[in-house]
């Protein structure tokens, strides 16, 4: 796909509003971390610390990021559109993803543990790259 | 400003397999059936001009000086807005210039001139500029200091188109707007220079969007008699009037090899290749490149050249002879590549252009509006549309280089010396569906 484009025009929900990714805050409460906003079409972006993986819903991908290198580095996972997919995130350090969906989303994350949820409305493939390493994490192919 | 390697939005799920072999097999049999059962004179070279003539005054009134000088004007009007935002508006995704650059204008380009001829010639500002200096100051807006080499031919083109798909694919900064404004300021002034010395030839030969807009309205069915007049015709026999001129194999070759270069770059192979290297990214993506466009340059001119022709015709002239069939492949292959891009971006870019200063500004009245995405929600449609597409292209490129063979071939090796040209042709469409596909 040409690439630049569609990480430019599609991102930011503001300009896009039909709810096509809706991200989801899972666990974290009592104002522990939030970053990310809400956004006019009601998707909520947010990651948050919530180690408590067992009952993660969907699709789980656990992902661990070091300040030099990130595991998985480039593999495919396989979701479902409406259903969510959970990013388990351990990370030594506060950073951000970016989740390549149209719109695209950026999920700051904070160290150590925490959870971000994703619901993706329409099938596709979408990128998810730590923003940091500039790295390809996984690619999810919605279907 | 974050940017990533380029990679960004949803993209297309893969064409799933059985679809993608079905189409691959079609392929195939339909290139031989075209190779053995098809006719055995030429039906569309050597009939320059055969239909239309009962509807000129039709024709001529949609030709006329008063409709060329509206579409100037619609021309110079896109160009003067898109050029606002561009140097005045801000350096970021919302900026419509970007959307206007590599979606409306490069891909938008393909259905505009399938649907309506040569629109690069109609509407560019280059042209405009051109035909106004040309008045005032030379007096023959279409004369120049030198007549142009015709060894030259679309060689200009080709570096220009090749220039246009680095920039959006390799180049990092390929959406810095600084990026951009550098790109079309040396573009104006190398047009322009070019017209000053060559005249109105050197846009057409020359000048990259013309050049490719101008191939495209081969497959319309809107042609052009030996007078210049409007004319419709079918657009099999419109593409055998493509004229023949050194570089045109470049052209296509970079037009083709850079489509599949672009869905070859997305492929987690590639992705993961890349991401393991942290130095010279930008030279192994140029690399990569540069080997799509020649893979598809070599190959085609191997493929021609293999076989015998007849006495008076010169074997070092049939890639280029040759050249106008890969057209409708690079077409079908397109449309599966950047359909779904095109619909949802260049919606995108509709209601971007509102508000070029990106202050919430409503001037063109779409600001409001949400793009449509319902290709996006019926893969399996898309997945089918796409497919169909690469097996059009494919047939009506093997029919084309059939016909042209028929005059190029002795009648003794007419369907022998077709086979490379057809097996590098089985080869693309192969190689297409297989990206497609997913590699």
């Amino acid at each position: 796909m040409s690439s630049w484009a569609r990480s430019r025009l599609l991102r930011g929900s503001a300009v896009l509003a039909g709810a096509v990714l809706a991200l989801s805050a899972c666990g974290g409460n009592g104002g522990s971390h939030t970053s990310g906003t809400a956004t006019p079409d009601g998707d909520d972006i947010s990651a948050s610390p919530t180690p408590a993986d067992a009952q993660l819903p969907g699709t789980v991908v656990r992902i661990r990021i070091t300040d030099h290198s990130v595991t998985p580095d480039g593999s495919e996972v396989q979701a479902t559109h409406g259903k969510p997919v959970s990013l388990l995130i351990d990370a030594t350090t506060a950073g951000e993803l970016h989740v390549h969906s149209s719109p695209e989303h950026h999920i700051e994350y904070p160290a150590g543990t925490s959870v971000a949820t994703l619901t993706f409305k329409n099938p596709g493939v979408i990128d998810v790259e730590s923003h940091a390493l500039d790295k390809l994490i996984v690619q999810l192919e919605v279907r | 400003m974050i940017l990533l390697h380029g990679l960004g939005g949803a993209q297309d799920l893969p064409v799933p397999a059985p679809l993608a072999i079905t189409a691959g097999g079609v392929a195939l049999v339909a290139s031989f059936v075209v190779l053995v059962l098809a006719w055995r004179r030429p039906r569309y070279d050597d009939r320059p001009e055969a239909a239309g003539r009962s509807r000129a005054r039709v024709l001529g009134a949609l030709d006329s000086s008063a409709a060329r000088a509206l579409w100037r004007l619609v021309g110079l009007a896109f160009f003067g807005y898109a050029t606002w935002a561009l140097l005045a508006g801000p350096d970021n995704n919302n900026n419509p210039v970007l959307g206007v650059f590599y979606v409306l204008v490069w891909v938008g380009v393909v259905p505009a001139s399938l649907l309506f001829g040569r629109v690069a010639r109609a509407l560019s500002p280059v042209r405009t500029i051109d035909l106004v200096l040309g008045r005032l100051v030379r007096g023959h807006p279409s004369r120049g200091l030198l007549a142009y080499p015709e060894r030259l031919g679309n060689w200009p083109a080709a570096i220009g188109l090749f220039w246009f798909v680095w920039q959006e694919l390799v180049d990092p900064d390929q959406v810095a707007l600084a990026t951009i404004q550098t790109w079309l300021g040396v573009y104006l002034v190398v047009m322009l220079l070019g017209t000053a010395v060559f005249g109105e030839v050197w846009l057409e030969r020359a000048d990259p969007f013309e050049v490719y807009s101008d191939l495209l309205a081969k497959l319309s069915v809107w042609g052009r008699d030996r007078e210049g007049r409007l004319l419709l015709r079918s657009p099999l026999a419109n593409l055998a009037t493509v004229t023949p001129r050194p570089g045109l194999v470049a052209v296509v070759a970079v037009l083709f090899g850079s489509t599949a270069f672009d869905s070859y770059k997305d492929s987690l192979r590639w992705v993961r290749f890349v991401d393991a290297r942290t130095t010279h990214v930008t030279w192994f993506n140029s690399g990569a490149l540069i080997v799509f466009c020649a893979v598809v340059g070599v190959t085609f001119t191997i493929a021609a050249h293999a076989t015998a022709t007849r006495p008076g015709v010169p074997r070092r002239g049939l890639p280029t002879a040759y050249a106008h069939s890969v057209v409708p492949i690079i077409v079908g292959y397109m449309t599966a590549h950047y359909l779904s891009y095109f619909v949802e971006q260049g919606q995108q870019t509709v209601i971007q252009l509102s508000d070029p200063m990106v202050t919430g500004a409503d001037y063109l009245g779409t600001a409001g509006l949400t793009p449509n995405l319902w290709l996006s929600a019926h893969p399996t449609f898309l997945a089918t549309t796409k497919v169909i597409a690469v097996v059009i292209g494919h047939v009506v490129g093997i029919v084309a280089a059939h016909d042209r063979a028929l005059t190029l071939l002795p009648p003794r090796h007419r369907v022998t010396g077709q086979l490379a040209m057809v097996a590098v042709m089985v080869c693309y469409t192969i190689a297409g569906l297989y990206l497609l596909f997913g590699t």
